[in-house]
C-alpha cells in the first residue's frame, strides 16, 4: 500500500481546521471577552501556520501569521470580541481555503467596448466576442443603442453600438485583451478594475450571464411576493402618470431623472416579476404519483414521461394549472390509453405513454400533454355532440371546431362513469380554467395514434405588454402577444363585402367584430379605421378600431365580481392620465367572431 | 431562408435570415414603410435569425417614426429578435425604447 501523500494529508486536516475556525468564529459574542474561543481559533491558524509552511504552503505559512498575530493580542489582552473580529476571521478563513485550493483571486473589471465602426465589414460578430467574454467568468453586459441614427442617416454596414461590462474572473487582464485581438485596430476597449461603488452597483443587477454556482435563499410568505407585485404595479402606473405629466409641462430640467425613475421602475418590474418565478417540475412532480394509483385502478400500465420541467411560470399561474393538468392527465389515462389486451391488438406496446412537457415560446409557456392511446375520432364527437342537442344534425364543422366540441358543458364520451371519469365535467372546467389565466386550449389527434392537447399559457399575469387602441375617446388594450398585424379599412370596403365583417388579408379571408357596435360607443367612425389581427388557438379575428396608438406596459386590474360574466373584456388598466382602459378578452371576443361568421353562413 | 420584406398597406412582414447580406434591402423597405404608412408596422415573427445590423435598422426605424410622429410598432420580437438582443445584452423593450 503506498504511504498516504504528507501535503494531502495536511490538505484534509487543514479543511477540518477550517470548519472548526468558521463554526469557532460564529459562536464568539460580539463585546463579550473572546475567552476559549478565541484560544481554540488561534491553535487553529496556528496549526495551519505550522503545518502550511512544513509542506510547502508558504503563502498559507505567510497569510496566517499576520492572522494569528493579531488573535494573539485578543487572546493575551483578553479583549471584548467586535463584529470586525468575526468577519475578519471568516474572511481569512474563505482566504486560506482559496489559498489551498491554489486558486487565484477573482476580481472585478470593468469594461467599455466601443468597436469601431467599420467592424461588421470585415465579418466581425460583436454576438461573438460578448460571448467569448462571457466565458471568462461572470459577465453582465449592457448594450448601449443611443448613437443609432435616424434610417436617413444609417450606414447599414457600420457599428454605432456600444457596450459596457462587468466581468468577474480569475483570469488575467491579458486573457480580456485577448478576446478583442483581431478588433482593437480603431476600436476604443477599456479594461479597469471595478471600483467598490461599481462593484455593489454590478452586485445589485439581477441579469447576469453566469449565475453563481451557490446562491443562498431567503424563504418569504408568498402573500409579501403578491404584495411586492401589486406595490410595483402602482409605481409602473404612477410613472407613467408622471412621464405623461413632465411631457406636457416643457421643463427639460425634469426629463433626465423622469428617464432615470422611468429606467429603475422597468429594472424592479422585471427583478420582481423574475422572483415569483417557478420552475414547473414541481407541479408536475405530482402527477407521477397519480398515474401511478389512477392506471393501477383501471388495471393499465402507463409511463408517465416528463419533459422541461426546469421551464419557469409565474407562481399564480402554476398554482392555478394544477386542476385543469388533474383533468387531463385523468382524461388521457381513462379515455385516451387502451388496456394493454387493445394496445397489443392494434400492434402497440403493451404499455402506454403519457408526456407531459413545458416549454417557452415567446412571452407564453406552452404546456403539452401527449398520449400514445386511441385517439379521438371526430365522426364519433359529431354524433354524440348531435345525439346530446349540443349542435344541429346540419353543422359544417372543420376536425379543429369538433376537437373543440368536447369543451361544451356537459360533453362526454364516456360509455361509462368511473371514479375517473366521464361525468361530463371536466373539460369544460379545464377550458375556463385555463382561459381564466388568459391561456388557450388546443387539440391535435389522429385516431389509432394519440392525441396532444396544448395549453398555452402567459409567463405573467401581473403586467402584459399590450397594444394600446382607441375607439371614439375610449381607450382598450389587445395584449401584445397576440396581435399579428394592422390592416387598414376604408369604409367603401365594408361596402363590398354586402355587409359581411371579413376581409382579405394575403388570401385569407378574416372575420372581423367592430368593437364600435360591441361596446355601443357613440359617433362616427373614421373614414379609415384599423383592423387589429390576432390570433387565439389557430384562429384570426380582426377587432376595428378606431386608431392604433401603440404599445403599452399593460398593468392588470381585476374588473371584480360584478363584471365577471362580461366575455368581451378581462380585465383593466389605469392609463398615465387617470383614464381607464379594458383589456380586451381573445377568448370571447374569438369566440363571438366564430359564432357570428357561422350564423352569416 | 433569404430575408424577405413585403408591405402591405401599414404593414411590413419581415421573414427568414435577417443580417448583413440583407441589410440594405431591410433599410429600403423600411424607408418605404416610414413613407407611405400613417401607423407602421413591423412584423417581425417571420425572422429566423437576426444580427446587429438587423436590430441597429429595427432602432433606426424607431428613431426615425419617433421623429416624423409617426411611431412604429413592432410585433412578433419577442422570440428570435429578443433573443438576439439578450445575446447582444439588451432586450428587445431596450433596444425599441433606446436604451434602460
Amino acid at each position: 500500500m503506498p504511504a498516504p501523500n504528507p501535503a494531502e494529508t495536511f490538505l484534509v486536516e487543514a479543511e477540518d481546521l477550517l470548519t472548526q475556525i468558521e463554526e469557532s468564529a460564529l459562536e464568539l459574542e460580539v463585546n463579550q471577552p473572546g475567552g476559549e474561543c478565541v484560544h481554540r481559533l488561534f491553535r487553529a491558524f496556528h496549526t495551519i501556520k505550522g503545518s502550511g509552511a512544513m509542506f510547502g504552503f508558504e503563502a498559507v505559512a505567510e497569510f496566517t501569521h499576520g492572522v494569528e498575530t493579531t488573535l494573539d493580542r485578543y487572546r493575551t489582552e483578553n479583549l471584548p470580541v467586535t463584529a470586525e473580529l468575526v468577519e475578519t476571521v471568516l474572511s481569512a478563513k474563505d482566504e486560506i481555503k482559496r489559498l489551498l485550493e491554489g486558486k487565484p483571486a477573482a476580481k472585478e473589471w470593468a469594461i467599455g467596448i466601443r468597436l469601431h465602426p467599420d467592424v461588421l465589414k470585415n465579418g466581425t460578430n460583436p454576438r461573438l466576442l460578448l460571448d467569448e467574454l462571457a466565458e471568462l467568468g461572470e459577465c453582465q453586459v449592457r448594450a448601449h443603442w443611443d448613437a443609432v441614427p435616424a434610417l436617413a442617416a444609417i450606414d447599414v454596414h457600420s457599428c454605432y453600438v456600444h457596450w459596457d461590462a462587468r466581468l468577474r474572473t480569475e483570469k488575467a487582464v491579458e486573457a480580456i485583451r485577448d478576446v478583442f485581438i483581431f478588433v482593437e485596430d480603431g476600436s476604443e476597449i477599456r479594461i479597469g478594475e471595478a471600483k467598490a461603488k461599481e462593484v455593489a452597483e454590478s452586485a445589485r443587477q439581477v441579469v447576469t450571464a453566469k449565475p453563481a454556482a451557490a446562491e443562498s435563499t431567503v424563504r418569504v410568505p408568498a402573500s409579501k411576493l403578491d404584495r411586492l407585485v401589486n406595490l410595483v404595479g402602482e409605481l409602473v402606473m404612477n410613472q407613467s402618470r408622471l412621464s405623461q405629466a413632465t411631457a406636457g409641462m416643457g421643463a427639460p430640467e425634469l426629463a433626465a431623472p423622469v428617464e432615470e425613475i422611468e429606467r429603475l421602475v422597468g429594472e424592479l418590474r422585471e427583478t420582481v416579476l423574475g422572483i415569483r418565478m417557478m420552475p414547473i417540475g414541481v407541479t408536475f412532480h405530482r402527477f407521477k404519483r397519480l398515474v401511478h394509483d389512477l392506471s393501477a385502478e383501471l388495471g393499465k400500465e402507463i409511463d408517465l414521461v416528463t419533459e422541461g420541467a426546469e421551464t419557469e411560470l409565474d407562481k399564480t399561474v402554476l398554482d392555478q394549472l394544477g386542476d385543469p393538468l388533474v383533468h387531463l392527465i385523468r382524461n388521457s389515462v381513462d379515455h385516451g390509453i387502451e388496456s394493454g389486451e387493445q394496445r397489443r391488438a392494434a400492434g402497440k406496446a403493451g404499455r402506454g405513454t403519457i408526456r407531459l412537457a413545458a416549454r417557452h415560446m415567446g412571452s407564453n409557456v406552452v404546456v403539452t400533454i401527449e398520449d400514445d392511446g386511441r385517439g379521438l375520432n371526430p365522426e364519433a364527437i359529431r354524433g354524440k355532440a348531435i345525439e346530446r342537442g349540443l349542435i344541429g344534425a346540419e353543422a359544417a364543422l372543420s376536425e379543429r371546431e369538433i376537437f373543440q366540441l368536447i369543451f361544451l358543458p356537459g360533453f362526454s364520451m364516456a360509455k361509462e362513469v368511473t371514479s375517473v371519469s366521464g361525468r361530463g365535467v371536466g373539460m369544460d372546467v379545464v377550458k375556463r380554467q385555463v382561459e381564466a389565466l388568459r391561456g388557450s386550449v388546443n387539440i391535435a389527434s389522429t385516431l389509432g395514434k394519440g392525441t396532444v392537447i396544448s395549453l398555452t399559457l402567459p409567463l405573467t399575469l401581473a403586467i402584459i405588454d399590450g397594444l394600446l387602441v382607441e375607439i371614439g375617446g375610449d381607450q382598450f388594450i389587445a395584449p401584445m402577444a397576440v396581435v399579428t398585424e394592422n390592416v387598414e379599412l376604408h369604409r367603401g370596403d365594408r361596402a363590398k363585402n354586402n355587409g359581411r365583417n371579413v376581409v382579405a388579408v394575403r388570401g385569407e379571408l378574416i372575420p372581423y367584430l367592430y368593437l364600435r357596435e360591441l361596446f355601443s360607443i357613440e359617433g362616427e367612425e373614421p373614414e379609415i379605421e384599423k383592423i387589429v389581427i390576432v390570433r387565439h388557438e389557430e384562429q384570426r379575428v380582426g377587432l376595428v378600431v378606431d386608431r392604433v396608438l401603440g404599445s403599452h406596459q399593460t398593468v392588470i386590474q381585476s374588473l371584480g365580481t360584478f363584471y365577471r360574466n362580461i366575455d368581451m373584456v378581462s380585465g383593466a388598466t389605469i392609463m398615465g392620465d387617470g383614464r381607464v382602459a379594458l383589456i380586451l378578452n381573445m377568448a370571447g371576443l374569438v369566440q363571438l367572431a366564430s359564432q357570428r361568421l357561422r350564423t352569416e353562413h | 431562408m433569404d430575408a424577405q420584406f413585403q408591405i402591405r398597406e401599414d404593414l411590413l412582414d419581415v421573414a427568414g435570415e435577417l443580417d448583413l447580406s440583407c441589410a440594405e434591402a431591410f433599410r429600403d423597405a423600411l424607408v418605404e414603410l416610414l413613407e407611405k404608412a400613417a401607423h407602421p408596422h413591423v412584423d417581425v415573427s417571420g425572422v429566423e435569425s437576426c444580427d446587429l445590423s438587423g436590430l441597429q435598422l429595427l432602432r433606426a426605424a424607431v428613431v426615425s417614426g419617433e421623429a416624423q410622429g409617426t411611431p412604429v410598432v413592432v410585433t412578433g420580437g419577442d422570440g428570435v429578435v429578443d433573443e438576439a438582443c439578450r445575446r447582444l445584452g439588451s432586450s428587445l423593450g431596450e433596444l425599441l425604447q433606446g436604451g434602460r
